[in-house]
């Protein structure tokens, strides 16, 4: 007798059903679905130290060149094969995987990438974007609803879903099945559903699907699970109990008939050589990695409902309102500790309001929606919750435990690899390696070391010290601690090899940052590690950021690394476009914010906001293109005509906009003129001066126009006002250094001759000399050759 | 009531208007009543939604959106507390009040009007002042309010506007919502209320600065925030019936069809409100209006009523600009760069609008 249990992967109500089927049937042998390369790894989960969530790894053995493939099989505590492999082990029923093993899938999936490489014609395309996807992810094709393939495959439960008159397939899961773990034997209705839903999906299968990747490789998992099937019969069990994803339950009742095609099928299958080990798990990346997508959205959720499953005694009901209570107490001591009201009373009126929801809805056990909408209109006031608050209960973020026994990691054996041909040792004492990024071993070995640096291992510490020797030098302190080993290995929930852990976390952190700086800054040092799948992604987040920020200060400095990546094109494989259409928007955003960003500045923050317009422009200068120039040169106008505007910005706008010829010679006369005139206070008029000038001597030397403007105002100022602008300018000019003071000077004389202070400074009185030399050595307390008296003589005399 | 019969008045009274659907589904309804109710909370929440019943009685939907919110809303009037609909401007509080209350009491006319000058009486009773002098304070003396008028016919009340009432007159319905009865300490008796007695409450939820609810209230109600319309299609739809049937009686000059440019106008609203483009793929800074639905149709019937009479009977970009423009810029100086940089980055570059970006440009 096969019992076949169709279940969902980690459903908590299918994790109960299956253990109470279980108990009742008291298999001989339990087969499970999942790579039957793992095998040996089942007898593991009895060990104390094992906790879930944790995840089966089956990667090809981490070699120098290739990259490994490698897929992940992840249990959380209610998954429902985690719990039959639990009861197998406990009762010691003999168990296995029954599974595609992964050393014939990796092969497979290598030889049709090669094959759709070979014939790369257009209408491949696709399949091997697909296919390259499936790898560059690995992951494993686990759910038996997913929705791969453009869509091609139809989700059986949303099928049955709408025949139902559910709008959601995976509420109308929950409803049917998940949460009516006391409903008795449901598998065999599981399994006359989905016999009526997959011939229907399969009748709807076209041709060009039938010659794809995912569906051959589909056929072979079920033909290699009807072998297993087969074997275990064979070999004398009597009472096979089968756990399997329940879209292949119709594929595995009639063994006969598939008999011939199986063995053809699976004839000659390609090998690879392959490793599984247990790896630790979060319930963040069970959300993440899963094939589902809403199904697990809440692994929290789901661990809060196995809670109750499983302390609810077998043929008991599941008491609703004890699981409302219990969330809803959680969710308010959250909201407690944020700061926010959440009484106890309001608790009992929110579960009033899920009871009579529930009437209304004509169901027992609430679902997460009810009790998030009971939640918001309660307890929250109808406005949404916090997600941070959400997040934290829907995750309930646990990281599961491996014993070190079992710990052999590919991320652990990709470093040492690395380490190893980039000749790294490994030691606890500082060392310093220098590296000449002209050479191309140096390079990738600065790359690896950003990288690692990126993934947050405290190990290599870059020399930020200019040393004055060009760019192309980088110096390394290396160190290594023991809690580094530990740290990758905590890191291997990323991924496998260095670079794709890296991208992984990458990606992570970018999704929570919110500072556009520190994304500028990831960003720079993606482009160092050269991590150029990661870049796309970050700069799509930096252009979403960015829409969001008000201060185009922080936008000007996110700005300059993107720029300086266009121009000088420091990485290799991305999309330029992206870059530049991202830049374009920076550009456009900060020429629009700036304008507001300038009104009412005090001195400090003008001569601040000044520095950042001159990056600014520089910026654009870099990028050299006209869009840019022209918005550039519209900002200078605007900033120009603005009322209001600090004095010292203004006045160094006017020159640039003159020095770039936005502003002809009368124009820009005109509007020093009107700066420096009578009607202006004399703070705006300095100022103005000052911005105008400051740090232009050589300019106003040698660049005729802008002397002749300045000296044509000087020259036709009226008496008064001169006299009284005169400090003014004065303060100005004192920031000119001494020889340029005195090239000034000679330029404006009749001709040439204009040192008329020098002879001035010749003539010293001695006497008067004297005395000052002798009253500044009687302050400073100087006895010099015991003339004590004479000063004070000098002393005593009036004036 | 009176003889007025309901094709003549402006407006009929919900239960009027759809008498019919109430009496089939009344008819049709097995399910469960609470005490008073006319029909049961599923029932009330298919004459929301509408559907179809069983002997074929078409029931119009009331509520187009989630049929979720609806069912939170009922569930709570079943329960002991209070129902709090927030949202913006024109998304149907009222509407949906007016019908909650025909469904479940027959009778939406229990209606207190929150205004700034709302006082304690219209919401407990107040005297008839000729009475009172002249045979001193008795029950015949006593005028009810219509909430006092609720709770002692077991039917819902309604509250509009209720952040309009100044503070401590909302501090009246603290007690009355939770004790559920109301004192006369003239007369020295209390009215409680009867089974079914609940109340419906609307508020703005941009008013919030207005008088904005105690903590204490507050919890005296379940809140249901009704949101914008969930698909451009239905917004789309919603403004043009609606700009129809006020064009026609505002007695406007007809005019070409104008769904392509409502389809414009209603993208950018929505753009502008949620902050992002429809296609998602770019953010957006939100300006500080609401640029609610209710807006758009303003805005529309405005560009209709500019085209009619100055234009040449044909809506075009430079109609719609002017109002548009006017709708988003509620802060001349804080709305200025959302507008701007939306102008540049999105309107400019997006096919087919160059007319729009041009008449807005022009605008300033």
């Amino acid at each position: 007798m096969i019992h076949l249990l169709g279940i969902r992967h980690h459903g908590p109500g299918s994790a109960r059903s299956v253990l109470a089927a279980l108990r009742r049937i008291q298999p001989d042998c339990i087969l499970i679905e999942g790579p039957s390369d793992a095998d040996a790894l089942i007898a593991h989960v009895a060990h104390a130290e094992l906790v879930p969530p944790v995840a089966l790894l089956i990667n090809t053995p981490i070699q120098k060149q290739e990259k490994p493939q490698a897929a992940f099989y992840p249990f959380a505590e209610f998954s429902p094969e985690w719990q039959a492999m639990r009861f197998a082990v406990a009762q010691q029923v003999p168990v296995s995987f029954m599974d595609l093993p992964c050393l014939h899938a990796f092969a497979i999936e290598t030889a049709w990438q090669e094959k759709a490489a070979a014939d790369s014609t257009v209408a491949d395309e696709q399949l091997l974007a697909d296919i390259a996807e499936d790898a560059a992810v690995a992951q494993p094709e686990q759910a038996c609803h997913q929705q791969a393939g453009n869509g091609r495959l139809m989700d059986p439960i949303q099928l049955l879903a709408e025949q139902a008159g559910y709008q959601d397939g995976e509420r109308f899961w929950e409803h049917l099945v998940e949460q009516q773990p006391h409903a008795g034997d449901v598998f065999p209705l599981i399994a006359d559903a989905m016999q009526g839903v997959r011939s229907y999906i399969e009748d709807q299968y076209d041709e060009a699907y039938r010659q794809s990747f995912e569906y051959y490789r589909e056929q072979l998992r079920e033909a290699s699970m009807r072998k297993v099937l087969r074997q275990m019969e064979k070999a004398g069990y009597q009472n096979i109990a089968v756990i399997c994803g329940a879209w292949h339950v119709p594929a595995l009742t009639d063994l006969k008939a598939s008999l011939k095609a199986d063995t053809a099928l699976l004839k000659g299958l390609p090998k690879l050589k392959t490793e599984a080990a247990w790896v630790a798990w979060t319930h963040g990346r069970l959300n993440r990695m899963s094939g589902y997508g809403a199904g697990i959205e809440a692994a929290g959720w789901y661990a809060h409902l196995w809670k109750h499953y499983a302390a609810t005694p077998e043929g008991q009901a599941i008491d609703g309102q004890k699981i409302s209570i219990d969330w809803l107490s959680r969710f308010a001591r959250l909201l407690r500790e944020q700061g926010q009201d959440a009484s106890s009373a309001q608790l009992i009126d929110a579960v009033q309001l899920i009871q009579a929801l529930l009437s209304l809805r004509g169901r027992h056990v609430p679902d997460l929606d009810d009790l998030q909408e009971a939640i918001v209109s309660v307890l929250h006031h109808g406005y949404e919750l916090p997600q941070p608050v959400l997040a934290q209960l829907l995750v309930d973020e646990r990281l599961g435990q491996v014993p070190d026994s079992l710990q052999t990691l590919p991320i652990q054996q990709d470093f040492l690899q690395h380490c190893k041909s980039f000749r790294l040792k490994l030691e606890a004492p500082h060392r310093e390696i220098e590296l000449d990024l002209r050479v191309a071993f140096d390079l990738a070995k600065s790359q690896f070391l950003h990288r690692l640096k990126l993934l947050g291992l405290q190990w290599a510490q870059l020399d930020t010290r200019q040393k004055g020797r060009g760019s192309y030098r980088e110096t390394w302190t290396l160190s290594w601690q023991p809690e580094n080993a530990l740290y990758l290995n905590e890191m291997s929930v990323w991924g496998n090899s260095i670079y794709a852990a890296t991208q992984a976390y990458l990606y992570e952190r970018q999704q929570q940052t919110t500072q556009v700086a520190e994304l500028a800054e990831t960003i720079e040092q993606i482009l160092l590690s050269a991590l150029d799948d990661s870049l796309h992604s970050a700069l799509q987040k930096l252009d979403e950021l960015s829409s969001q920020q008000h201060d185009p200060i922080v936008l000007i400095n996110a700005l300059s690394p993107l720029a300086n990546a266009l121009r000088y094109g420091s990485v290799r494989a991305f999309d330029p476009e992206l870059l530049q259409q991202i830049i374009r928007r920076f550009a456009l955003r900060i020429c629009l914010a700036l304008p507001l960003q300038c009104q009412n500045l005090n001195d400090d923050v003008a001569q601040e906001r000044v520095k950042q317009l001159s990056r600014f422009y520089q910026l654009i200068d870099l990028l050299d293109t006209e869009d840019f120039r022209l918005e550039w040169q519209k900002l200078l106008l605007k900033l120009l005509d603005m009322q209001g505007l600090h004095g010292y910005v203004q006045g160094w706008c006017c020159r640039l906009a003159h020095e770039q010829h936005v502003l002809d010679d009368a124009g820009a006369r005109t509007r020093f003129a009107h700066a420096l005139s009578l009607g202006q206070l004399p703070e705006h008029s300095a100022a103005w001066f000052e911005g105008f000038m400051t740090g232009q001597a050589l300019l106003l030397l040698h660049d005729d126009s802008l002397w002749q403007l300045v000296d044509g105002w000087l020259m036709q100022l009226p008496a008064q006002q001169f006299t009284e602008l005169l400090p003014l300018l004065r303060r100005t000019t004192a920031s000119f250094s001494g020889p340029e003071r005195q090239q000034l000077a000679q330029k404006s004389g009749p001709d040439g001759e204009g040192a008329v202070t020098a002879p001035a400074l010749q003539e010293v009185d001695e006497v008067r000399g004297n005395h000052m030399l002798q009253a500044l050595q009687h302050w400073m307390g100087l006895a010099l050759n015991g003339q004590q008296p004479a000063v004070l003589t000098v002393e005593e005399q009036p004036g | 009531m009176n003889d007025i019969s309901t094709n003549q008045v402006l407006r009929a009274k919900a239960e009027h208007q759809y008498a019919h659907e109430l009496a089939a589904l009344k008819a049709q309804d097995q399910q469960p009543r609470p005490p008073q109710w006319q029909l049961s909370p599923q029932a009330v929440v298919d004459y929301l939604v509408g559907t179809t019943l069983p002997d074929g009685t078409e029931i119009s939907p009331k509520y187009i959106g989630n049929r979720r919110l609806m069912e939170i809303a009922v569930a709570t009037l079943a329960t002991d507390r209070s129902l709090l609909l927030l949202g913006v401007p024109g998304t149907a509080k009222s509407w949906v009040s007016e019908h909650l209350a025909a469904a479940i009491s027959g009778d939406s006319s229990l209606l207190v009007q929150g205004t700034a000058g709302t006082s304690e009486d219209s919401l407990r009773y107040s005297w008839n002042y000729a009475l009172l002098l002249a045979k001193g304070p008795s029950q015949e003396a006593l005028i009810q309010s219509p909430m006092l008028n609720a709770m002692q016919a077991g039917k819902i009340a309604r509250i509009e506007e209720l952040t309009r009432i100044p503070a401590d007159v909302q501090d009246t319905l603290i007690t009355l919502l939770s004790e559920k009865t109301l004192p006369v300490p003239e007369l020295g008796i209390d009215y409680q209320a009867v089974k079914g007695f609940n109340v419906i409450a609307t508020a703005n939820n941009r008013d919030k600065g207005v008088n904005d609810l105690s903590s204490a209230l507050k919890r005296r109600f379940n809140v249901v925030i009704l949101p914008p319309p969930a698909s451009v299609e239905d917004e789309v739809n919603i403004v043009q019936q609606r700009v129809a049937s006020l064009g026609k009686a505002l007695e406007l000059p007809p005019i070409q069809p104008v769904h392509e440019q409502i389809n414009r106008l209603v993208t950018v609203f929505r753009e502008l409100r949620d902050g992002k483009t429809l296609d998602g793929k770019q953010k957006l800074k939100t300006p500080s209006g609401t640029l609610s639905t209710a807006e758009a149709i303003s805005v529309m019937s405005h560009g209709w009523a500019m085209a009619a009479h100055f234009g040449d009977g044909q809506l075009n970009a430079h109609d719609l600009a002017a109002g548009l423009q006017g709708a988003v810029l509620k802060d001349p100086v804080q709305d200025q760069l959302p507008w701007k940089e939306y102008l540049e980055t999105v309107v400019k570059e997006r096919e087919g609008w160059q007319d729009l970006y041009q008449a807005c440009r022009e605008l300033g």
